[in-house]
């Protein structure tokens, strides 16, 4: 590692100003797990870090006329905490649950597993899954884009280099939701996902799923949505042969490799299972709030 | 769906190789305060053994563990060991100790027999003191008779022993003899959950009861046998060197070569058989390396307890598992068939 200057801006108009200053040369420092792992590994050292931690309108969970804002420097701690998280959307607790380890869900925030963009990050399926948007802050101005837009493949976002990633929305409709999210890694604890998955879908008059999202990560170069696994289900009744279909469906629309964690094969064979129990689970938690 | 399957491992381990010079030595020096200084060149792990040591010199001088400072593992200053190997310490090295103490012992009873108006033979060391065997009421404290062995008799109490355990040779015809100066047994019984859909295997517990000979320091067994069961976790189902084809390691770093982590670790019930050796310091003989030997064993005939399938090559991961269910379904038999009845599932 390298010297490098620190700066701490303590406003998104700050930020922007010291990224327009020192872009393509400076990285942003949030929690710093990915980052300070990379600045060691690497013989690029970035001249300017901007710390974002100081930057009010990154922090902070709360219901806005939009839905639920979730600022990216919010901890995967923060979010595990959350009484309205815990109450709407346990899934989101599940996965910030399965982010590395106490130290690591510490630290490390929501918006930098989101902007790191590797293709097994445990908080992505959720959010895809909830039709989660981003805000993005730049020298225009802010700007606002789906979560699925976000994402351009493995490590690598449609951020600019002068561009800020200022919260997440999960649209008001879908607060609430029913989801469901799985992880499936090599060991219980610091795993990284050879699979992660979420469902989420609304009960529909006749108990017909509605608004059906299913959302992979680990077997494509993103985090990715089963939209084909999604239409099949749209409008059909809630069955468990129905939720099997789907997690068949599902299969055929990953792109998944092989390496030495797992076989491309036994990837399609999690996310045909992972599918169905997301889908399963996403149902259970609808009857248990009945 | 979720299977359950139980599964036992045993095995029995030697303990003081003797097919080559296997020594240990060690000085103990009992100080005028009361106090006595152990010289080991064994190596502390983490897994306590200078606490074991200490404890050993500590009952020979008839003093407090707490009262015994060791001195370890300095080339310069301290004794040859042949090192924290072979779980030899407790039993190598603590009978090199055991010999010393005793004889730096026997210079405290020459000094204080004539204290006391008694014959050397006929004292003890407890609780600090020399006394008088049957009449402990006639004491003189082991730092007063240490005093007076420097300071009057002009014979310091020290003692430098080793201990080799007794070389046999075998015999070059038919290979027989005696290898070892003793040995250890255990059972492990495993319970499993395997997840036949994803070939997940979950250790829920493990039941593991263990003859170390004389259980000097009991927490430190248990917690010896809770190590060795995590090393036998991660080489049932984690750990696993991965060579590319110019045979070069894929993942040489703690991200990748995957061990157990706390949260992957079983409720464990440890069950200390303990068992007099009379060759060993006190009748003890170790239980080191042999706590991870049965784990693995015992995991896998969990496995095939819970999903009728033999895991052949380790690590059992969770794709092994599921592919050998696989190739149990295509091959038309049933899981049940001629293998052990199945528990019912959760």
């Amino acid at each position: 590692m390298r010297a490098f200057d620190y700066i701490a801006p303590d406003s998104t108009e700050s930020v922007v100003a010291a990224l327009a200053a020192h872009s393509p040369n400076a990285r942003l420092l949030g929690g710093g797990t990915d980052l300070i792992v990379d600045l060691k590994h690497t013989s690029n050292t970035p001249k300017v870090l901007v710390d974002v931690s100081q930057v009010e309108d990154f922090h902070g969970i709360e219901m806005t006329d939009r839905g639920l804002r979730i600022g990216s420097m919010v901890t995967h701690t923060e979010i595990m905490k959350s009484e309205i998280i815990q109450k709407e959307l346990p899934a989101m607790v599940d996965a910030a649950h399965t982010v590395g380890a106490v130290q690591t869900r510490n630290l490390g925030t929501l918006g930098g597993n989101l902007v790191t963009c590797v293709p097994s990050m445990d908080s992505g399926p959720t959010l895809l899954a909830l039709d989660a948007l981003v805000t993005i802050a730049g020298p225009k101005g802010s700007r606002q884009i789906t979560l699925e837009e976000f994402f351009v493949g493995p490590r690598k976002t449609c951020l600019e280099p002068d561009e800020v990633l200022v919260d997440i929305i999960i649209p008001k409709e879908n607060v609430g939701k029913p989801t469901h999210f799985l992880k499936f890694g090599l060991r219980k604890g610091q795993a990284l996902a050879l699979v992660n998955a979420a469902a989420s879908f609304h009960v529909g008059d006749g108990n017909i799923f509605s608004a059906p999202r299913i959302a992979l990560g680990a077997v494509a170069p993103v985090v990715m949505r089963a939209t084909k696994a999604e239409d099949f289900l749209a409008g059909k009744e809630i069955t468990e042969a129905n939720m099997a279909e789907a997690g068949e469906i599902a299969v055929t629309e990953i792109k998944p490799i092989t390496d030495f964690r797992a076989s491309k094969e036994y990837r399609r064979e999690l996310v045909a299972v992972f599918t169905r129990r997301c889908l399963a689970g996403a149902y259970a938690l609808h009857q248990s709030r009945a | 769906m979720i299977r359950k399957g139980r599964g036992i491992g045993c095995m029995w381990y030697p303990i003081g190789f003797t097919v080559m010079a296997n020594p240990s030595a060690a000085t103990v020096k009992v100080n005028e305060d009361g106090t006595a200084t152990l010289l080991t060149g064994t190596v502390e792990t983490g897994q306590g053994s200078l606490t074991v040591l200490g404890q050993i010199a500590a009952e020979e001088l008839g003093i407090a563990t707490d009262d015994v400072h060791v001195v370890s593992a300095d080339t310069d200053t301290t004794p040859m060991d042949t090192g924290a190997i072979a779980s030899r310490t407790t039993y190598v090295t603590g009978n090199a100790i055991q010999l010393a103490a005793e004889k730096a012992k026997n210079i405290l009873f020459e000094t204080a027999a004539p204290m006391l108006g008694v014959k050397p033979s006929q004292l003890e060391a407890r609780d600090r003191k020399i006394q008088i065997k049957n009449f402990p009421q006639k004491s003189v404290s082991i730092g007063e008779v240490a005093n007076r062995a420097l300071s009057v008799t002009g014979e310091p109490p020290i003692g430098s022993a080793s201990y080799n355990p007794p070389t046999v040779a075998m015999d070059p015809e038919t290979g027989q003899g005696k290898p070892f100066s003793t040995y250890v047994y255990a059972t492990q019984i495993a319970e499993v959950e395997v997840d036949d859909e994803t070939g997940e295997v979950v250790v829920l517990r493990i039941a593991a009861a263990h003859d170390c000979g004389t259980a000097i320091n009991p927490m430190l067994v248990e917690g010896q046998v809770q190590g060795g069961i995590s090393m036998g976790i991660g080489f049932a189902l984690q750990e696993e060197m991965l060579f590319n084809d110019q045979g070069q390691q894929i993942n040489p770093n703690l991200t990748n070569y995957i061990m157990p982590t706390s949260l992957d670790m079983p409720e464990i019930d440890v069950d200390i058989v303990e068992n007099y050796d009379p060759t060993g310091p006190f009748g003890a003989k170790g239980v080191g390396e042999p706590t991870s030997v049965p784990t693995a064993a015992a995991i896998m005939n969990a496995i095939y307890d819970a999903v009728g399938v033999r895991i052949h090559s380790l690590p059992a991961t969770a794709e092994k598992v599921l592919m050998a269910i696989r190739e149990n379904q295509a091959n038309g038999q049933k899981q049940i068939e001629g293998g052990p009845a199945q528990l019912p599932a959760e």
